[in-house]
């Protein structure tokens, strides 16, 4: 194990969290700082292979493995595996999460929890890296559920909170029926494969005929069944889609994440906006070359992708809390990336990956600093802090236009790439407008965001000032980096660097976008359609919104109630659930215990009445008993 | 030392717990300290040797090892033989690990220390010899010797509802032991073997050999033994003993009890029916399965209505059991080693859960949901160690639970698609009721009748828990050396499985 072993990225994150969770935990300065040591010291260690990746030519790769489990001709590993992908997305996740590590430092100040925090902080740092250094798919799924109880872990910090605990929960058990999905895939995909591990299983996808053999034989009812691995290989793409959509939020699984914003705001820049939901698209990336050769799985996931988009946009426009547009901006995004892949963009989905991860995790840093200072989520109890708070508000600013990817920030660069592939799918008017029009709303929800929270009239409660260093320090590295990501990750060499060894062959290479007179003539044009009603309304006042809300009637009460998609939600726990629950407690009660049990009751009390007894109440007694009949057995013997 | 060591082991691991019950006898009643030291140190003697079997059990060999045999009574064919595989050495494990920490919070006990020991201690002898035991009579001897004492420490320490449940409790697994008994019998005078014994290694060599009963004796003499070991199990139906049993019995024995009792019944099946009876289990396992399936979903949404804590964790032990008899049914390698290590695991799980319950439960007076709330604020160590207990048992990965579970899922796959898909949704079930129990008792606003809750406190009071914690992470973290120990008593019970299999023609 040299010093710049990959092993410890991934473990140096684990070690912190234990070290603080057994000992370091009553040092608030030495918890923190092991944290930080862990996440940064990845971010150096995942910096030296950089040189390394790009001298290469695409089939650059780190391996290691060892066996975890091995039971008759099963073994399972746990390994390594660092290739293009996974080294952009360990940068984003040591990169970003190290910023919000040390801005936690700031918010998180003298909070009675702070170890704590760090701890959690820490094990989720793990978990996710695990997802990205991942070999196979059991691996994946281990870091996968790890992910998931450290994120439920983080929202449920304050757990005397009882909203908070909800959403802890609601985050939870939503990710496990996307794992039910997600399991059985792999289930369905290891028997039929025979391995697990990724490069193997591309390898087999990639030779001639493998789709068309069988892949598994059913008797059922009678019938017959053959799958070939092609029919297959599509319904457990599905099932691990399910997986996805619960990660990274995709309807109908995206209902946790809005409510996953009770945690701590810098958990919601690092798990809910940067890393976490983004393992997802992650994930889709990896294993693209499942998803590749069937065309039903590509339009189910392309589908997906686009509804939550623009269904998650129009939920935006009608929330006053900041946090909660920005949660469900987050949702819209990843629906694009989503949709990329589906259309079979996976290098251009990484991307959006990747810059959306600087200006997203910078608006919820800095939203909450803006919390920290008016102690309010509400936006309408904002306006005019930019005076007080300049930096917050100028990288704020920065993130925002790069979120609705005006040029020359990076968003326009990653987000154009894909709406060029929509625009070049050729798959009916659908696919063709709604991401346009999706974008045009993204611009008005983050204007009309900016404006309320920014601009306008001064709505706030008592003298909010700009937050200490460590906590904008991170605010400016993140929007320079919004500035700069998309001329740089989109050269030509980087794009040739970044790609996975899972990648199929047949994947159509990622087109270069060339930032030509038309294409910025067209972004700039989405986004002043949108920017331009915001201003409007909230920023110059022209246009009253409380109006417009009162002419929408119950269009917006839909919108602000997110299409009530919670309720039913609800509806089918509360009810559904609940009686299945009563139904079987009752048959139990009832039908089992009542009839069966009690029944031949007659027997308990006989037995009972001739164990009485010899029941004098003393337990020597009955020792004395048994010693009596050890005595017998030993008489036996003789 | 270690010759020596190696020809008494598994006779010293029965006697530890008989000699620390003969010493009780003779210390007079108020030296609690002394019976509770005396009890300790004998738990932790018995682990020791269950750490020493671990690494001395050879697995290249493999086969029994460590045999004691003495003639008993030859003209019956009783022979008091012990020896272990790999299977037991798991439980041997699982049972020291629960013995001590049992031991260890029992410190607690008030009321008739002497007594409660003693009992527990006879129990803990039980258990012991129903593992090491390779003569049915004396596997029978062990087994009653273990339940006996659990119907008095109900009887007498235990809560809610007390006679009721220690009566239903006894008289299940006496009538589920009888039925096996009445197949046991069977099975001895069956002519297997030329002259009835109740060695098994001599009756497995004879079905080894080729000289099995026929199939219509197997399909028949199966049930019997599958019932009366399922009872313990404790399988749906016969499983309505268990929740209640565990509510009422005093924090030891409910570990005891559901860590190690209620693997008898599944060790029994994998060690007695299924080498012995191969052909009759190739008949009856898929409806194993359907029933395994059924349990998974059923007990886990019973356990979603519960109101009592210790219900709640009751019928999740019925529900998890579930998949240890689903990966028993599977046949397979992996699947069968899953569900051992899931017995190991469930075991040293519930015995955490029962522990921690059993720790405030003397505080609160109350299990129920409702009535508790925030406990978290003012216990947080035993609020951390139940959330991680919740998280073992909804089967997240770093601990034992997961690994086993995950083994029985793949391995069970194949041969029972659709009952695999059902224990798969059972996980999400789990998790709700795992995740409400956490939410009710020990998360949001506190109620203020808690405030003077007190913590766990000193490393005395924290050990139990620690270890059981501990033990699960470890084996979480790399199953590996354990699931190869158990493939070493697994492997040729499959085998003769298949073979059996193979010769009904499919």
């Amino acid at each position: 194990m040299s010093l710049t072993s990959p092993w410890l990225i991934l473990f140096m994150p684990l070690v912190a969290a234990f070290a603080i969770a057994f000992g370091l935990h009553r040092h608030k300065v030495l918890a923190s700082t092991v944290s930080l040591v862990a996440v940064w010291g990845g971010f150096l260690i995942t910096c030296t292979y950089v040189p390394e990746a790009f001298s290469g030519d695409g089939s650059w790769a780190i391996r290691d493995s060892i066996t975890w489990l091995r039971a008759g001709d099963m073994t399972f590993t746990y390994g390594i595996l660092i290739d293009g992908l996974s080294l952009i997305m360990l940068l984003v996740v040591t990169g970003v999460g190290g910023l919000i590590h040390v801005y936690s430092l700031g918010y998180m100040h003298g909070d009675p929890g702070f170890s704590r925090f760090f701890a959690s902080l820490s094990l989720f740092v793990f978990s996710m890296l695990g997802i990205v250094v991942a070999e196979n798919f059991f691996q994946i799924f281990i870091h996968w559920e790890l992910v998931g109880v450290s994120s439920y872990l983080l929202i449920g910090y304050y757990f005397r909170k009882d909203s908070a605990v909800a959403a802890s929960n609601k985050a939870f058990l939503t990710n496990r029926v996307g794992d039910f999905g997600f399991l059985l895939g792999i289930l369905m995909l290891f028997h039929a494969f025979g391995t697990a591990d990724f490069a193997e299983m591309a390898q087999l996808v990639n030779q001639e005929g493998f789709l068309s053999q069988p892949a598994m034989e059913l008797d059922v009812g009678g019938g017959h069944w053959v799958t070939t691995h092609g029919t297959f290989l599509w319904i457990a793409g599905a099932l691990v889609f399910m997986g996805v959509m619960g990660k990274s939020a995709q309807f109908p699984l995206h209902v946790w994440l809005p409510d996953a914003m009770e945690g701590p705001t810098p958990v919601s820049a690092l798990i809910h906006a940067a890393t976490m939901v983004a393992a997802g698209v992650f994930l889709l990336a990896r294993v693209f070359f499942l998803y590749m050769p069937s065309e039903i799985a590509m339009t189910i996931i392309a589908y997906i992708g686009l509804f939550t988009a623009f269904f998650a946009a129009t939920i935006a426009v009608a929330q006053y809390d900041i946090k909660r547009v920005l949660a469900f901006s987050t949702l819209s995004q990843l629906g694009y990336m989503v949709m990329a892949i589906g259309l079979g963009g996976t290098d251009v989905a990484m991307y959006h990956l990747a810059t959306h991860a600087f200006f997203k995790a910078c608006l919820f840093l800095g939203a909450g600093s803006v919390i920290h200072a008016v102690h309010s989520n509400d936006m309408r109890e904002m306006g005019a802090l930019w005076r007080k708070m300049p930096l917050t508000f100028w990288t704020f600013l920065i993130s925002t236009l790069a979120l609705c990817g005006l040029p020359p920030f990076s968003g326009f660069w990653s987000k154009d790439g894909i709406l060029h592939l929509t625009h070049a799918a050729d798959a009916g008017p659908i696919v063709y407008w709604l991401p346009t029009i999706t974008a045009v709303l993204t611009s008005f929800y983050m204007m009309r965001l900016l404006f309320m929270t920014f601009l306008g009239a001064p709505r706030y409660q008592g003298e909010p000032h700009e937050s200490p260093p460590t906590m904008t320090m991170p605010l400016v590295v993140l929007a320079a980096l919004a500035v700069i990501a998309g001329p740089v990750l989109f050269s030509q060499e980087v794009i040739e660097t970044f790609r996975t060894i899972t990648r199929p062959e047949t994947a159509a290479p990622f087109e270069h976008i060339h930032g030509d007179v038309g294409t910025v003539l067209a972004a700039v044009l989405i986004f002043a359609l949108g920017a331009i009603p915001a201003w409007l309304a909230f920023g110059k006042g022209v246009i009253d919104p409380d109006k417009v809300k009162a002419a929408m009637g119950p269009l917006h009460r839909f919108l602000e109630n997110r299409w009530y998609i919670d309720e039913v939600y609800q509806w089918v726990v509360d009810n559904v659930q609940q009686n299945i629950a009563r139904f079987c407690d009752g048959f139990d009660r009832i039908i089992v215990i009542g009839m069966l049990v009690n029944g031949s009751a007659w027997t308990a009390r006989a037995g009972g009445a001739a164990l009485a007894r010899v029941q004098s109440g003393s337990v020597r007694v009955y020792v004395l008993f048994f010693l009596a009949g050890v005595a017998a057995l030993l008489a036996l013997n003789l | 030392m270690n010759d020596l060591l190696a020809q008494h082991v598994l006779l010293l691991l029965v006697l530890i717990p008989v000699v620390v019950t003969t010493a009780l006898f003779f210390i007079p009643a108020d030296r609690h300290s002394v019976h509770r030291w005396l009890s300790v140190s004998g738990a932790g003697l018995t682990g020791l040797l269950a750490i020493w079997l671990f690494f001395n059990y050879d697995q290249v060999t493999r086969g029994f090892q460590f045999m004691v045999e003495h003639e008993w009574v030859p003209s019956l064919g009783i022979q008091f033989k012990l020896g272990v595989d790999g299977v037991s050495v798991a439980m041997v494990m699982l049972t020291s690990i629960v013995y001590v920490a049992g031991a260890l919070v029992s410190m607690g006990v008030k009321k008739r220390v002497k007594d409660f020991y003693i009992l527990l201690s006879a129990l803990v002898a039980g258990v012991f010899g129903v593992f090491v035991s390779l003569d049915l009579f004396f596997f029978y001897f062990f087994y009653e010797l273990a339940v006996v004492p659990m119907y008095l420490l109900i009887g007498y320490w235990g809560s809610t509802n007390r006679e009721y449940a220690t009566m239903k409790l006894t008289l299940y697994l006496t009538a589920g032991a009888f039925v096996a008994l009445l197949g046991l019998l069977l099975v001895y005078f069956s002519g297997i073997t030329e002259t009835p014994t109740f060695d098994l290694t001599k009756i497995l060599a004879a079905v080894d050999a080729g000289g099995g009963l026929d199939f219509a004796q197997q399909k028949f003499l199966f049930p019997l033994l599958l019932i009366g070991f399922a009872t313990i199990a404790p399988m749906w139906p016969l499983h309505t003993w268990s929740p209640g049993g565990h509510a009422a019995a005093p924090s030891a024995a409910s570990m005891m009890h559901a860590g190690v009792l209620m693997k008898l019944g599944s060790y029994a099946i994998i060690r007695i029916a299924l080498p012995i009876l191969p052909e009759g289990a190739v008949y009856w396992l898929p409806w194993v399965a359907v029933l395994c399936s059924f349990n998974i979903i059923y007990g886990g949404y019973v356990a979603l209505n519960q109101k009592d804590m210790k219900f709640v964790i009751g019928y999740s032990s019925s529900s998890h059991m579930g998949y240890v008899l689903l990966g028993v049914a599977s046949m397979t390698v992996l699947g069968m080693d899953g569900a051992v290590f899931l017995m190991f695991a469930h075991g040293v799980m519930t015995a955490l859960a029962f522990a921690l319950i059993g720790f405030f439960y003397d505080q609160t007076h109350t299990r129920m949901l409702d009535d508790l709330g925030g406990l978290l604020h003012q216990v947080p160590f035993i609020g951390i160690l139940f959330v991680m207990m919740a998280m073992a048992s909804l089967g997240l990965p770093g601990f034992a639970n997961f690994a086993s579970e995950l083994m029985v899922i793949v391995g069970s796959w194949e041969r029972y698609p659709i009952a695999t898909i059902l224990a798969v949704f059972g996980l999400v079930i789990g998790a709700t009721y795992l995740l409400r129990t956490v939410r009710a008792a020990f998360q949001g606003p506190m109620d203020p009748r808690w405030e003077n809750l007190q913590d766990a406190k000193g490393p005395l009071q924290r050990a139990p828990f620690l270890l059981l914690v501990g033990v699960l992470m470890l084996f979480g973290i790399y199953p590996l050396p354990l699931v190869e120990l158990i493939s070493t008593g697994i492997e040729p019970v499959v085998e003769t499985l298949l073979a059996a299999e193979a010769s009904m023609g499919g």
